[in-house]
């Protein structure tokens, strides 16, 4: 009997669900009275920006009663995104990383090409190529990012500091100042990969300057290498971070880091215009500017790395394609006044648009930028090129440096064999 | 007079499993079958249509993947750790709260709390006790290598993280089992070995031990079943870093998976990894069973 009763129960337990997240938490927003409405879903990743994208999507329900446009937020976006395709259920619209992934989609003939929307003539020439697949538009380059260093003004003034700096050797000295007076120079995340696969790409991006598209191609026909000319520079700068980014940096995740900013625990943070997102709870008035990485002898080199890190594509298969499409118009619309862009771009730590839109706010790290980007001292992404899916392997071998797990030409070696290993 | 009993309701013993059987076969083997086992021999990115059959390139081609097999010995050493360790104790705080405790079932819900809190959760509130609550204590303290210990900065202290957080969550599934096992020994057995002069520790070696063979069975076997599909805890507590050093098997499966989407080289690890699991299990349920006493 004992037995038999054993035996049952492992069978049962058996049963029990294996491994695998089932974390899908789709927020839906819309409209209840959706009744005579027909339903367009925009599939979105999660972000500090997801309240924001609800409320465009709240404005644009209240303006007509056609379309009941609802923004579908997915925790676990990328796990989503291959469940959809496998099953030949996309979404009416939905986001995709730019360059590799919409290539990617658009080859595999998933999404409609996009050329003959209004869009295409405000854009930003140089942010075209994110979407462009065949010299056709496959997809709404949404918003564009910006990755460069945060900094704390009055730290900065409180340590001496005059001006930002524009040089390595500018950079040392800065960090001496901060750290004659106790402060803390650079805000630690490291415990998360991701913010480290964009740190890679703006040191990388500076040493490359402007052999940076070729080596681009290199990379992706298999032949190129981390182990560029100067590449030494791009870990001098790391070195400089993990010596000066107090103790414990390992066990900082990107919220305590950015969060280490807003509370003016640390004078500076390596990251992107998302990270300011949560100051506006903890100190909204807080003066935060920002400059380019200085990682070379030659001030001409620190330029900011801009570009599009949301591109919106359009399902082909979408069964309400007039109204998806009715939809995108909305979100591309730049002279809306109080549409998308104005719930979506213009707040503290929000992505501006790919395109001319005027903010009614002003930040000081918004003044820098919009100054970087007039003297056309800006700078594409390199890792968002490289094949779609090495931005994690990207951080994780950066981690290891961090770590002191590897030294630099292992490290090189690592990402070379990363890209490798995705193009087979 | 029980085998005579066991014949006569044969029938009706295989009707109660049916229902668990067929949610098994839906669920289990028929994907398996159908999905996986097939697509191990295909070269397919989940984001493409188009599946070419590669024959048996995607094994070889893991038995050289670093990242794999260091995974693959991470994975070992969590499951040997946690094995170990939540056995252990859950046995020993079964044996104690099942002699007449003050508290004895607030005390055993306590020990229990952890199981139904989602692994997720769990991680962020050990992640907060490590990189907050013990360096805080320990600099009030004056422990200073204590305070300036980076319990995420080096794949050891990872590692060791992420095995007590492990131990700590299953630890009171495996104890009710224990309890419940603990219930079914004959208070007489018991009392007549006391009699005798067995006491403490030779009580627990030869009575409890021997009458509890058939719980040994079902918790060794689902504590390797958990370790060796350990996930959730890994990914939120240090997602798998400092550079992949805590990178379980079910981790490294899921990133190639939904993150770089080899799918197809996935489904070839996730097969090995079935067998490894399959095999382990068939042997422990062959030594443990061949243990279990008749009373």
């Amino acid at each position: 009997m004992k037995k038999s009763l054993s035996l049952m129960l492992i069978f049962v337990l058996l049963v029990l669900p294996a491994c695998g997240t089932n974390d899908r938490s789709g927020t839906e927003n819309g409209n209840a009275e959706g009744d005579e409405r027909v339903t367009v879903k925009l599939a979105v990743w999660a972000s500090g920006a997801a309240d924001n994208f609800a409320k465009a999507a709240e404005e644009f329900n209240k303006r007509q009663n056609k379309i009941n446009f609802v923004i579908d937020m997915q925790t676990s976006y990328t796990e989503y995104l291959g469940a959809k395709v496998a099953s030949n259920d996309l979404p009416d619209l939905f986001f995709l990383n730019p360059y590799s992934e919409v290539q990617q989609f658009a080859r595999n003939g998933k999404i409609l090409d996009l050329s003959d929307r209004k869009f295409n003539d405000q854009l930003y020439d140089s942010m075209k190529a994110s979407g462009t697949y065949e010299s056709k538009m496959y997809a709404f380059p949404t918003v564009l990012e910006m990755l460069g260093i945060y900094y704390n003004q009055d730290l900065f003034k409180e340590a001496g500091i005059e001006k930002v700096p524009e040089t390595f050797d500018e950079m040392k000295e800065a960090v001496d100042k901060l750290n004659a007076k106790n402060i803390t120079p650079f805000a630690a995340t490291f415990k998360d990969s991701w913010t480290l696969m964009h740190m890679l790409s703006t040191l990388q991006g500076a040493i490359l300057g402007d052999d940076m598209d070729d080596w681009i191609a290199d990379m992706n026909a298999g032949k190129g290498t981390y182990d560029v000319e100067g590449s030494n520079r791009v870990y001098e700068f790391l070195d400089l971070i993990k010596e000066n980014s107090g103790k414990n940096y390992m066990d900082a995740d990107s919220t305590t880091g950015f969060n280490a900013l807003a509370n003016g625990e640390a004078a500076m943070l390596l990251s992107g215009e998302f990270a300011l997102l949560n100051l506006s709870s903890i100190n909204p008035d807080l003066p935060v500017g920002l400059f380019a990485v200085p990682v070379t002898d030659n001030s001409a080199d620190a330029k900011l790395d801009v570009d599009v890190g949301i591109s919106i594509a359009v399902n082909k298969d979408s069964k309400n394609l007039e109204a998806a499409l009715e939809v995108l118009d909305y979100i591309s619309d730049n002279n809306d006044k109080n549409g998308w862009f104005h719930h979506v771009s213009d707040s503290l730590g929000s992505s501006p648009p790919a395109m001319p839109f005027e903010m009614t706010k002003e930040y000081p790290y918004f003044k820098d930028y919009t100054n970087y980007m007039n003297a056309g001292k800006v700078r594409g992404w390199n890792y968002l090129q490289l094949p779609s899916g090495f931005g994690s392997t990207a951080g994780e071998t950066i981690q290891g440096y961090m770590m002191n797990g590897l030294d630099s030409k292992q490290t090189m070696q690592a990402l070379d064999n990363g890209v490798k290993e995705l193009l087979q | 007079m029980s085998d005579l009993l066991h014949k006569k309701n044969q029938k009706f013993y295989y009707l109660l499993i049916v229902p668990a059987f067929g949610l098994y076969m839906f669920a289990l083997i028929i994907p398996l079958a159908l999905g996986t086992i097939p697509s191990s021999f295909q070269k397919w990115s989940l984001l493409e249509q188009d599946k070419t059959f590669i024959g048996f390139d995607n094994y070889i081609k893991l038995f050289s993947d670093a990242t794999f097999l260091h995974s693959l010995v991470f994975t070992i050493v969590l499951a040997l750790f946690t094995i170990l360790g939540t056995n252990i104790i859950s046995f020993f705080v079964a044996l104690l709260l099942d002699n007449k405790v003050y508290g004895k079932s607030i005390t055993r819900s306590f020990f229990f709390i952890p199981n139904i809190i989602s692994g997720v959760i769990v991680a962020f509130v050990w992640s907060f006790i490590f990189t907050g609550a013990i360096p805080t204590i320990a600099d009030k303290l004056g422990m200073i290598w204590l305070a300036e210990l980076s319990w995420f900065g080096s794949g050891g202290t990872a590692a060791f993280t992420v095995i007590l957080v492990s131990i700590w969550q299953a630890t009171g599934f495996l104890m009710i089992l224990y309890i419940a096992g603990l219930q079914t020994i004959p208070k007489d057995v018991v009392e007549a070995a006391q009699l005798d002069g067995c006491t403490g520790f030779r009580k627990v070696r030869l009575i409890y031990i021997p009458l509890l063979m058939p719980t040994f069975t079902i918790n060794l076997f689902v504590s390797i079943a958990g370790a060796f599909k350990a996930f959730d805890i890994p990914l939120a507590l240090t997602g798998g870093g400092p550079f992949k050093s805590t990178q379980t098997v079910a981790l490294n499966i899921y990133n190639d998976a939904f993150k770089t989407y080899q799918t197809g080289y996935a489904s070839a690890k996730s097969v090995i990894l079935l067998l490894i699991v399959a095999v382990i299990a068939i042997i422990q349920l062959r030594v443990t069973r061949k243990r279990e006493v008749q009373y």
